[in-house]
């Protein structure tokens, strides 16, 4: 039965986590856009080419447009914190005082480079390393906002002494998050911008215009593919030191817990992120007739056959004409099978993308007839929205039942802090009453 | 009479001076050498990116000079060298100074190395007809670290003894060749007195020997065909258009340094193949750029000598139990794979790190296209982007999980 005390409990969790889905996905685009942006900018500025200029002037003006509403929400998600988890709000900002005076300050930084940087666009066109070095501030403070929240991220999963400025900013794994993020960032913008540039392809009418979406979409794909290369081995360092400092976390979401497969959902993800990008430069290619396309159709089966071998769950027994075939399970155990399946599935794709960037060296039809490759363009723009949605997930539920991982729970509510004759019904998922347990 | 008819300023020693010079000149093309090794043509547009290389020679020379100050004190004996260490540190004067910009200079000197190598692999700069230059470059490299490495188990302490253990054990699994490398370095089946005098040979007369014999022949190299750009250098089309353009150009040294430039390169005995559009001499301009990456360097090196505590753990123990061995931070991208991989595939580690070494070497014979412009080149681009941020990441991590963990 549905009660209100029940309903204050998880509507609570269910308020916070839509405002921060939602500000999360806004923010960590542009702060991936930043730096996308600007190595844009500088290509202009080395080649001359006008269609950099344009994809970072468009991208400064997704910043200004998204900037805005971007920001609303961030103010609604402290607000929110304040009201239905004023108690955890006012001691994390305690631990995190310095971090998150940081994060104010890159803020209000951000607001004044990102409008400097817009606006001045055309009237610094004749100091253009003075414009790109506002551009490049930009992407720092864009950077360092990111950083000041990661100390609090990860400080809230592998807590060290709240009372050592040092020890919270260096918590292990603050660093590995930081770097899993920032590439994160960086890919999650390329396939966005892939995405959007796939959709603008299909509503052109102009032939030049076709043949710019064209060459964007094919940019951002680099962007996202390129970075999604780093991001296992980054995020497996990320892992480990989960593993070596909250080992509960670990084996809640990986070691064979009860939201391991989480991360069966996040290989499929990527998996399926690796296929349809490899899918995506097999037509490019087909369409512009490129030499070695066979040579990129071998790979993309290559890869296929390491993406299916990565979600394979352990300990399974498929059966095939009435005979169990044990090895496949044996094939899902992590070490070591799996590790050769990442390294196949890595090293495939690597070569693919090394195959198509050698395809547009020798020369490429930008803006070729036909649709479907932008169509995978957009269906890669939903794919990695749902990627950040599940490693966000990963990464709160690796602390359920904790806000401050085996300090604090999930705050109690109201009804729980006032003594009343009519208690509530007992749940298993409503924590203990008897409150934050900080030392 | 003649006294009155000489000129004022001709000293003795002057004329003296040019007596000589005139001696030699006359006998071997002396000005012509001169004129090739002090004013050669440099680019001048974006002119500091390509002073990390003389800048390198300068640090290496810094390294052997402070290096033959170390030597006058240590004892390369088993028993004596942690005690002569100390002995440098604490006792001898300025030798804690001398000690702490050798020990810096050397790291700083990796530093640079890569980011000599960066410019010179996106700026094209390995192409034709500077192949070989590259690979004597990958060369300088190679001994580079292993004379970083070999320096860091003279120290006699827990951390370089077990580096060099670890080293020596690396170099047994070579495949054919492992065991023998192994004996020859160790000069025996096991680890003993022996490997110290060995690795102090090496790390004082084989290196250093090799990487001078090396780095003559990579400036000579440079000098022959003349310091490279990129295209940035190379921007305004073939010789005729650059012949008119210096003819409009203002006049000055820059004008002359460019047309004597011009003549050079159209001299048909000149191994020179192109020039930059924009030309400095190399002395003063380019040598005073080279020279101010050297100081800057310095600076650091000086300020990290003072701040920082040369690296001396205890003595090594070779029975230890609870010493755990921490890897230099240039080996920490090599470290930081083993996390990532089950026992199994660990030998692969070294068999990639032959693999990418072995790329490098063949680098400009695989990649034989003219095109020099590093964004009409995608693929070496983003190969170059990737394998820096992975370099850079991995040392992070690995840095990062050694901090936080320790090493495990």
């Amino acid at each position: 039965m549905v009660t209100a005390a029940l309903f204050d409990f998880w509507g609570s969790q269910l308020f916070i986590a839509m405002v921060f889905i939602t500000h999360i996905l806004t923010a960590a685009l542009l702060t991936g856009l930043n730096f996308i942006a600007v190595a844009m900018e500088s290509t202009y500025y080395f080649t001359g080419d006008k269609r950099w200029d344009r994809a970072a002037h468009g991208i400064a003006k997704v910043q200004v447009i998204a900037f805005a509403p971007g920001s609303f929400v961030a103010m609604v998600a402290i607000m929110a914190l304040g009201l239905l988890w004023p108690l955890f709000w006012g001691v994390i900002m305690r631990i995190a005082f310095f971090p998150m005076v940081i994060e104010a300050i890159s803020f209000i930084l951000w607001i004044l480079y990102l409008y400097t940087w817009y606006f001045t666009w055309e009237p610094l066109r004749d100091f253009p390393a003075l414009h790109i070095s506002v551009g490049y501030l930009l992407m720092f403070v864009s950077w360092s906002q990111q950083f000041s929240i990661d100390i609090m991220a990860s400080y809230m999963l592998t807590p060290t002494s709240p009372l050592s400025l040092h020890a919270i900013m260096f918590n292990p794994t603050m660093f590995p998050l930081d770097a899993h993020r920032t590439i994160g960032n960086i890919s999650y913008a390329g396939f966005a911008m892939a995405g959007f540039a796939g959709w603008r392809y299909l509503t052109s009418r102009k032939l030049e215009e076709k043949a710019y979406w064209d060459w964007l979409g094919s940019l951002g794909i680099l962007f996202g593919v390129g970075f999604l290369f780093m991001q296992p081995f980054v995020g497996y360092q990320y892992v480990l030191s989960i593993r070596d400092a909250s080992f509960g976390a670990f084996y809640h979401i990986m070691g064979g817990g009860s939201r391991s497969w989480l991360f069966l959902i996040q290989v499929a993800i990527l998996g399926t992120l690796f296929f349809l990008s490899g899918l995506y430069a097999v037509m490019q290619m087909v369409k512009s007739r490129s030499p070695n396309t066979w040579a990129t159709v071998v790979l993309l089966t290559l890869v296929i056959f390491f993406a299916v071998w990565l979600m394979l769950p352990p300990h399974w027994t498929p059966m095939i004409g009435g005979l169990p075939i044990d090895f496949i399970g044996q094939l899902g155990m992590m070490n070591p099978w799996k590790y050769w399946a990442l390294a196949g599935l890595t090293l495939s794709g690597l070569f693919l993308f090394m195959n198509y960037l050698g395809a547009i060296q020798i020369g490429f039809k930008w803006g070729a007839r036909g649709i479907t490759s932008h169509l995978i363009l957009i269906a890669l723009g939903l794919v990695i929205v749902g990627m950040m949605f599940d490693m966000g997930l990963i990464r709160e539920e690796a602390r359920r039942p904790y806000l401050i991982y085996g300090r604090m729970y999930i705050e109690p509510q109201g009804w729980q802090l006032t003594p009343t004759n009519e208690a509530p019904p007992p749940t298993r998922e409503i924590p203990p009453l008897s409150g934050p347990n900080i030392p | 009479m003649r006294v009155e008819q000489r000129p004022p300023t001709t000293s003795l020693i002057r004329r003296a001076g040019r007596y000589v010079y005139d001696w030699l000149e006359e006998r071997y093309p002396l000005t012509a050498m001169i004129n090739r090794l002090l004013f050669d043509p440099v680019p001048k547009k974006w002119g500091w990116l390509y002073g990390w290389g003389g800048a390198l020679v300068i640090l290496f020379a810094m390294q052997i000079i402070t290096g033959i100050l170390l030597v006058a004190s240590y004892v390369p004996s088993w028993n004596e060298a942690y005690n002569s260490i100390k002995f440098i540190d604490n006792t001898i004067a300025g030798g804690y100074w001398i000690r702490g910009l050798h020990f810096w200079n050397a790291y700083m000197i990796l530093f640079i190395m890569g980011v000599h190598i960066a410019r010179t692999f996106f700026s094209g700069a390995y192409k034709k007809p500077r192949e070989l230059t590259w690979v004597v470059g990958v060369f300088i490299m190679i001994c580079m670290i292993l004379v970083a490495y070999t320096g860091a188990g003279l120290r006699m302490d827990e951390t370089g003894y077990w580096t060099i253990i670890i080293g020596e054990h690396i170099a047994g699994w070579t495949p054919v060749i492992g065991p023998l490398v192994q004996r020859a370095w160790l000069g025996s089946d096991r680890i003993g007195p022996s490997y110290l005098t060995r690795t102090f040979a090496v790390h004082i007369w084989i290196l250093p020997a090799l990487l001078i014999i090396l780095i003559s022949i990579h400036v000579a190299f440079v000098i022959i065909q003349g310091q490279y750009g990129s295209w940035l250098n190379y921007t305004r089309g073939d010789a005729p258009d650059r012949a008119l353009d210096a003819l409009h150009m203002p006049e000055g040294d820059e004008r002359e340094s460019y047309l004597k430039a011009l003549q050079e390169v159209n001299n048909p005995n000149s191994r020179k193949r192109d020039l930059p559009d924009d030309t400095d001499y190399f002395v003063p301009e380019h040598a005073f750029r080279e020279s101010m990456i050297a100081l800057i360097c310095l600076i650091v090196e000086i300020v990290l000598t003072a701040i920082a505590f040369n690296h001396l753990d205890a003595p090594a123990d070779p029975g230890t139990t609870t010493f755990v061995p921490v890897p230099e931070w240039f080996m920490l991208p090599a470290d930081q794979m083993l996390p990532y991989l089950p026992g199994t595939m660990v030998p692969l580690i070294p068999v990639a790190f032959t693999w990418f070494v072995a790329m490098l070497i063949g680098l400009p014979f695989f990649d034989r296209g003219p095109e020099r412009n590093m964004f009409k080149r995608p693929v070496a681009l983003s190969t170059g982007i990737v394998v820096v941020l992975s370099i850079f990441l991995l040392t992070m991590l690995g840095g990062w999980r050694i901090m936080s963990f320790g090493v495990h």
